[in-house]
C-alpha cells in the first residue's frame, strides 16, 4: 500500500494553485491586516503581525503576473519552516484566494511539474495530478528564501536584473510525490511556549493514516487535526485562532497525561493495593501500640462529681413480679 | 605616605580622546512610513522652515545651508520614491552621513531611542528584500512596524554617488 500523508491544497486565484505537506500548517487568517513594505518585490504583499511576530506576506500570483487580485481582501495562511533542520522555526504567509482545503498525496498520484509558470520550478518538490490538474507540492523553506523572479519595477539606484533566480529542484519524470517536502520534522507549538526540540519523530504525526482508508484518494479529509478550518471562513478571524489553539492544547494535554490502556492499568493497581493492604497487616501485628496500662491506685482515679453512668442492673434490682393473691 | 610613593615621580595626566559613540535610533515619520535610523549617523535635526528652496531641477525638496555650506534634503513618499516637492505634513529634516556626504529626509515628526535594544531588528527576510534596497530590516514598536534603514544605503538610493552635491 503506498504511502500518503496529508497536504493542504491552496488556491492563489486565476486558476494558480499548489500544495505543501500538512505539517507546515501554522494558522490561516481569513482577514488579516497587511503592512506594505517599501521596495520590496513585486510578489511580496508586506508583513503581517501574526503573534506578536512579523510575517512576510506573499502573493504568488502576484508572481504569476496576475496583478488583477491586488488589494483585494484575500485570506493568508501562515506557514512553518525550517531554513535547515538545527534552525529555529520560521514563519512566512501566504496570501490565498480561498480557503485551504486538506487532501491526501501519494506517490501513485506524481506527474511531471508543468512548465508553465516557470517559477514552480524553484519552488516545488514534486507534482501531482489532483482532480485531472497538474498540482505541485511545494517546498516551504524556498518559497521564504529565495529571491524569485518578479515584474519587479527598478529599484532607484539599482538595476532589477541583479535578481537571481535559484535553479530548479525538481527534475523531469518526476515519480516520488511523497518525499522530503512532507518529512513530519515540525509539530506547530505555540511560539512563546515551544521547547528547543519541537521535532517529532516520523510516525507521529498526524499525516500518518490507516493504510485501508485511503483506497480511493485523492478525497478531502474530515479535518480531523483541526477541527475548525473548515469553517474558518464563516467565523471571526479571532475566534478561529482561539478555537484552533484550544483544540491543539486539548490535545496535546490529553496526549503527555493520558492514562495507561487499562490492560496495563488494573495489575499495578492491584498490586499497589496488596502492597499497602500487607504493610498494614504487618504493622498491626508488630508496630501497634500496646494497650495504656491503666494503674489500680484509688486515688489516681479521677472522681466524678456528678456520676452519670447509668447503673448496674443486677438481678436484685429488677423488681420482682408482683404476686397474684391466690384465686 | 609610602617611602615607595614618595620616590616615585608625579604623573602628568596624559590628554585622554574621547570618543563617544552614539547608541540608540532615531525615529522618522513620514506619509505612514516610519523610518528609523541610527543615531550615530544622525549629525542634525532642523525644522523645514529653515530649508532653502530647491533650484537645480533635482530630486531634492530643498537645501540646508550653513556656514557658505549646503546639503540637499529629500522627502520620501509610501513606496520609498523621492518625491517631487516637500510633503505638505513635514515639518522636520534629519541630516545625516553617507558614504562622507550629508543628505537630509523630511518627515512629519521626529523621536529618539536613547538605547540600541529599544529596538529589536531581525534582518529582512529574504523574499522582501531587493538588491539595493537601503532597508536591512523591520521591527516592531509600539504596535507599529518601523522600516530600519542603512544609512550609506538610503543616501544611495536619495542620490546616486555620481551626482555633485554640497559645497
Amino acid at each position: 500500500v503506498a504511502e500518503q500523508r496529508a497536504a493542504w491544497l491552496f488556491d492563489f486565484g486565476a486558476g494558480l494553485r499548489a500544495a505543501v505537506g500538512g505539517q507546515h500548517l501554522a494558522e490561516y487568517l481569513r482577514a488579516p491586516e497587511v503592512v506594505e513594505v517599501p521596495l520590496a518585490p513585486a510578489l511580496a504583499r508586506g508583513v503581517l503581525v501574526w503573534r506578536e511576530r512579523l510575517v512576510p506576506l506573499l502573493d504568488l500570483g502576484l508572481l504569476a503576473g496576475n496583478d488583477d487580485g491586488r488589494g483585494e481582501s484575500v485570506g493568508a495562511i501562515v506557514l512553518a519552516y525550517q531554513q535547515t533542520p538545527e534552525s529555529p522555526l520560521e514563519y512566512g504567509a501566504l496570501a490565498l484566494a480561498a480557503a485551504p482545503r486538506e487532501i491526501g498525496v501519494r506517490d501513485e498520484l506524481a506527474c511531471d511539474l508543468p512548465a508553465e509558470p516557470a517559477f514552480w520550478g524553484a519552488l516545488a518538490a514534486s507534482c501531482i495530478t489532483y482532480e485531472g490538474r497538474p498540482t505541485p507540492i511545494l517546498r516551504v523553506r524556498n518559497i521564504f528564501t529565495l529571491a524569485l523572479v518578479a515584474p519587479d519595477a527598478p529599484l532607484r539606484a539599482t538595476p532589477a536584473a541583479a535578481i537571481s533566480v535559484a535553479e530548479p529542484e525538481i527534475g523531469a519524470n518526476q515519480t516520488c510525490a511523497v518525499n522530503d517536502a512532507f518529512v513530519p520534522c515540525l509539530e506547530f507549538v505555540a511560539p512563546e511556549e515551544m521547547p528547543p526540540t519541537a521535532v517529532e519523530p516520523a510516525g507521529t504525526a498526524e499525516a500518518s493514516a490507516p493504510a485501508n482508508g485511503w483506497t480511493h484518494v485523492p478525497e478531502e479529509s474530515t479535518f480531523g487535526d483541526v477541527p475548525m478550518l473548515r469553517r474558518a471562513t464563516a467565523e471571526p478571524q479571532g475566534m478561529f485562532s482561539r478555537s484552533v489553539l484550544f483544540y491543539r492544547r486539548l490535545r496535546e494535554t490529553v496526549r503527555r497525561y493520558r492514562l495507561p490502556e487499562p490492560r496495563r492499568f488494573w495489575p499495578r493497581l492491584a498490586a499497589g493495593a496488596a502492597t499497602v493492604l500487607a504493610v498494614l497487616l504487618l504493622w498491626n501485628f508488630f508496630g501497634a501500640p500496646k494497650e495504656t496500662p491503666v494503674s489500680d491506685n484509688e486515688s489516681s482515679r479521677t472522681r466524678p462529681v456528678v456520676n452519670v453512668a447509668p447503673a448496674k442492673i443486677t438481678r436484685a434490682a429488677v423488681p420482682a413480679a408482683p404476686v397474684q393473691p391466690p384465686k | 605616605m609610602s617611602a615607595r610613593a614618595q620616590r616615585a615621580p608625579r604623573q602628568t595626566p596624559a590628554p585622554v580622546s574621547v570618543s563617544v559613540t552614539l547608541a540608540g535610533w532615531v525615529l522618522l515619520t513620514m506619509d505612514g512610513l516610519r523610518l528609523a535610523l541610527p543615531q550615530k549617523d544622525i549629525l542634525t535635526i532642523e525644522l523645514v522652515s529653515a530649508l532653502q528652496p530647491a533650484r537645480d531641477g533635482g530630486d531634492e525638496v530643498g537645501w540646508f545651508a550653513q556656514d557658505a555650506q549646503r546639503w540637499p534634503v529629500y522627502c520620501l513618499d509610501r513606496r520609498f520614491t523621492p518625491a517631487p516637492a516637500l510633503a505638505a505634513t513635514a515639518r522636520v529634516c534629519v541630516l545625516f552621513r553617507s558614504d562622507e556626504r550629508i543628505l537630509g529626509l523630511a518627515g512629519t515628526q521626529v523621536s529618539l531611542l536613547a538605547a540600541d535594544e529599544d529596538l529589536s531588528v531581525p534582518p529582512l527576510p529574504a523574499c522582501l528584500a531587493r538588491p539595493g534596497s537601503p532597508l536591512i530590516g523591520l521591527a516592531l514598536h509600539r504596535h507599529a512596524i518601523v522600516a530600519v534603514a542603512h544609512a550609506p544605503a538610503l543616501g544611495r538610493h536619495l542620490s546616486p554617488l555620481t551626482a555633485a552635491h554640497g559645497g
